[in-house]
C-alpha cells in the first residue's frame, strides 16, 4: 500500500501509540452511569436493614423455641395431711417415673422458696397463704433424642394422679405462628426490593443499549459477537451494582446499628451472624442486578441487529 | 460470494422495500448499486452484511444460507465483511487510531504486528499524521477514508458501501472511489450504493439498478470490474 498524500512531519509515530484504549462503550455522563448505583445504593440499604431485623427477630424467636422446646414443667399437687419434714410418696413416684423416662436429661426438684416464687409470680402475692403449694419438678429434655410426651403425661397420672405435665405447648405455637410470621415479613420484603432492583436494572440498563445503538451498530458491523457486546454491559452492571450495593449494605448495617444498639452489647445476639446476612442479601441483589441486566441487554441486542 | 433468491423484505411501516429481488454476485466484481431515493439501495446493503433477516426468499453469502447461521456464525461473517456508511460512523470517544483497529480489537486479533498494520494503513488513506486525532477534529473527507480504513483493516473479501461519497465534496468522492478501485485489484469484492449517476459514467463498472425496491437491471457479469 502507498501514501496517497505526501506524509509531513508526525507529532508521534503511529507505531509509538499506547495510548490508553478507550472502552468500547461510554457510560460516563449518562443517566445510567448516576441513576443504577444510587437506586440500588438504596434498595441494598432497605434490604439490609430490613433483613438484619429480621433475621434478630427470628433468631430470638428461634432461641426461645428452643428453650420452650427443651423444657417441660411437672406440677404435683399436694398431699393432704403431710408436714413439711415428711416425704410426699406421690413425688417419689413421679420422680421415680421420670428417671426411668427415656430422653429426660436434668431433673430438679424446685425447692419451697423456688416454688413460692414461681406460684407468687403467676397468681399473686396474696394466694400462698391460702392455696397448698404444689410441687414442682424442672425437666430438661436431653439433646438429640425424641421423647414421648403423651407416653410420659399417661405415666405420670398412672404414677402420680393429678400430676400435670406442662411441655408449653401454647408457647411453642405462640412462637412457631411469630417465627413463620417474620420469615414471610422478611422474605416479602426482601422480594419487593429485588422486584424494585430487577426492574430498575432492566430500565436504565435498557435505556443504556439505546442511546449506545448508533456505537452498537458499527460493533456488530466490526464482527463484534453477543458476547462481547454483553459484557461491557454486563460488566457496567456488576460495577455500579458493586458500588451501590456496597454502599447501601454498608449504611443498611450501621443504620441498623443506631437502631439496635443491643445488638453490640448483649451475648445472646445475632452480631456473629450479622456478616453473612449481609452478604446474602448483597450478594443476591447484585446478581439480580446483574441478571436482569444481562438478560434485557440480550433481548434488545436480539431486536435490534 | 452473494445469491439472493427471491428476496423479499418488509418492514412494519412499509412492506415490499425489497420485492422479488435475485441476483448473484461473483468474487472480484465490482458493482454500483444504483436507483433513485427509497428504490431500496440501502436497504439491500444491509441485507448483504446481515442487518436484516430476508421476509422470504433466500440469500447466500459465502456460500452459506444465512437464514441456518446462528447470532455467532453470523458475527464471523461480519468479520469477513467491511462496511462503509455515507455518515462515516466512526466512534466519536475512540482516537482514529482505535477506530481503524477496531474490528480488530473486537474479533481478537489486535496483536502487536497488527499495529503496524494499523500505522501502515493509515498512512495508505493519508491519514498517518491524525491517529491520536478524534473524529470530530477531521475533515468529512477524512472521516471517509478513516471509514475505509476500519472498513477494510481485516483485509475482507467483500466490502460494502453506502453512499460513500454523499457527504464529501466530488474531488474528494472520485479518490475515495478510487481508493475503493485499488481495494478491488487487491481482490477484494466491492459493492458502491450510490445514487450519483456521475460516477456511474467516470467509472464504467456494472450497476444493479433498483427502483421501487425491484432489481431492473442486474448486468451480472462476472470477473473483476464485472
Amino acid at each position: 500500500m502507498t501514501d496517497p498524500q505526501t506524509p509531513r512531519a508526525r507529532r508521534r509515530p503511529v507505531h509509538e501509540l499506547i495510548a490508553p484504549k478507550e472502552p468500547l462503550l461510554l457510560f460516563r455522563g449518562q443517566s445510567a452511569a448516576l441513576l443504577l448505583p444510587a437506586i440500588l445504593g438504596l434498595m441494598a440499604l432497605l434490604a439490609t436493614f430490613f433483613a438484619l431485623q429480621s433475621a434478630q427477630r427470628l433468631y430470638e424467636l428461634h432461641e426461645s423455641l428452643g428453650l420452650a422446646n427443651s423444657e417441660l414443667t411437672v406440677f404435683i399437687p399436694s398431699t393432704p395431711g403431710l408436714t413439711p419434714s415428711e416425704t410426699d410418696p406421690v413425688v417419689d413416684r413421679a420422680l421415680n417415673t421420670l428417671q426411668n423416662t427415656a430422653g429426660l436429661g436434668r431433673i430438679e426438684l424446685l425447692d419451697r422458696v423456688e416454688t413460692r416464687a414461681l406460684v407468687e409470680q403467676a397468681l399473686g402475692d396474696s394466694v400462698t397463704a391460702q392455696v397448698p403449694l404444689p410441687t414442682i419438678i424442672s425437666v430438661k429434655r436431653a439433646r438429640r433424642t425424641t421423647l414421648d410426651v403423651e407416653g410420659l403425661r399417661a405415666s405420670l397420672d398412672r404414677a402420680a394422679p393429678g400430676t400435670v405435665l406442662d411441655d408449653n405447648l401454647d408457647l411453642r405455637q405462640h412462637l412457631t405462628r411469630a417465627r413463620s410470621s417474620e420469615l414471610t415479613k422478611g422474605l416479602a420484603i426482601l422480594a419487593a426490593v429485588l422486584i424494585v432492583v430487577s426492574i430498575t436494572a432492566a430500565l436504565v440498563i435498557g435505556q443504556s443499549v439505546d442511546l449506545q445503538a448508533s456505537v452498537i451498530d458499527v460493533l456488530y458491523i466490526s464482527g463484534a459477537p453477543d458476547r462481547l457486546i454483553l459484557s461491557q454491559f454486563v460488566g457496567f452492571a456488576l460495577r455500579s451494582a458493586l458500588l451501590g450495593v456496597g454502599s447501601g449494605a454498608a449504611l443498611g448495617w450501621l443504620m441498623e446499628m443506631i437502631f439496635w444498639p443491643r445488638v453490640l452489647s448483649e451475648p445472646n445476639t445475632l452480631l456473629p451472624l450479622q456478616l453473612p446476612v449481609v452478604l446474602l442479601t448483597a450478594s443476591l441483589l447484585v446478581a439480580v442486578s446483574v441478571v436482569t441486566a444481562r438478560w434485557n441487554v440480550l433481548r434488545k441486542l436480539k431486536r435490534t441487529f | 460470494m452473494i445469491r439472493l433468491d427471491q428476496v423479499t423484505v418488509d418492514y412494519p411501516s412499509r412492506p415490499g422495500i425489497i420485492r422479488d429481488a435475485s441476483l448473484h454476485l461473483p468474487p472480484g466484481a465490482f458493482r454500483f448499486v444504483t436507483g433513485p431515493s427509497g428504490a431500496g439501495k440501502t436497504t439491500l446493503l444491509k441485507l448483504m452484511f446481515l442487518g436484516l433477516q430476508p421476509s422470504s426468499g433466500r440469500l447466500q453469502i459465502f456460500g452459506r444460507d444465512v437464514a441456518a447461521l446462528s447470532r455467532d456464525q453470523k458475527a464471523f461473517v461480519r468479520s469477513r465483511l467491511g462496511v462503509v456508511f455515507q455518515d462515516f460512523r466512526l466512534i466519536d470517544h475512540m482516537s482514529i487510531y482505535d477506530n481503524v483497529a477496531l474490528p480488530l480489537r473486537v474479533t481478537g486479533k489486535e496483536t502487536k504486528g497488527a499495529r503496524d498494520y494499523v500505522r501502515e494503513l493509515l498512512h495508505w488513506v493519508g491519514l498517518g499524521e491524525h491517529a491520536e486525532a478524534r473524529p470530530a477534529q477531521l475533515s468529512g473527507g477524512q472521516k471517509q477514508r478513516a471509514a475505509i480504513a476500519r472498513a477494510v483493516i481485516n483485509r475482507p473479501t467483500l466490502l460494502l458501501a453506502d453512499e460513500p461519497t454523499g457527504n464529501v465534496d466530488d474531488g474528494i468522492g472520485l479518490k475515495l472511489i478510487r481508493l475503493l478501485e485499488e481495494l478491488n485489484k487487491l481482490g477484494t469484492t466491492v459493492v458502491v450504493a450510490t445514487h450519483n449517476e456521475g460516477l456511474l459514467d467516470r467509472f464504467p463498472y456494472p450497476a444493479i439498478r433498483l427502483n421501487q425496491g425491484q432489481v431492473v437491471n442486474d448486468q451480472t457479469s462476472g470477473g473483476q470490474g464485472g
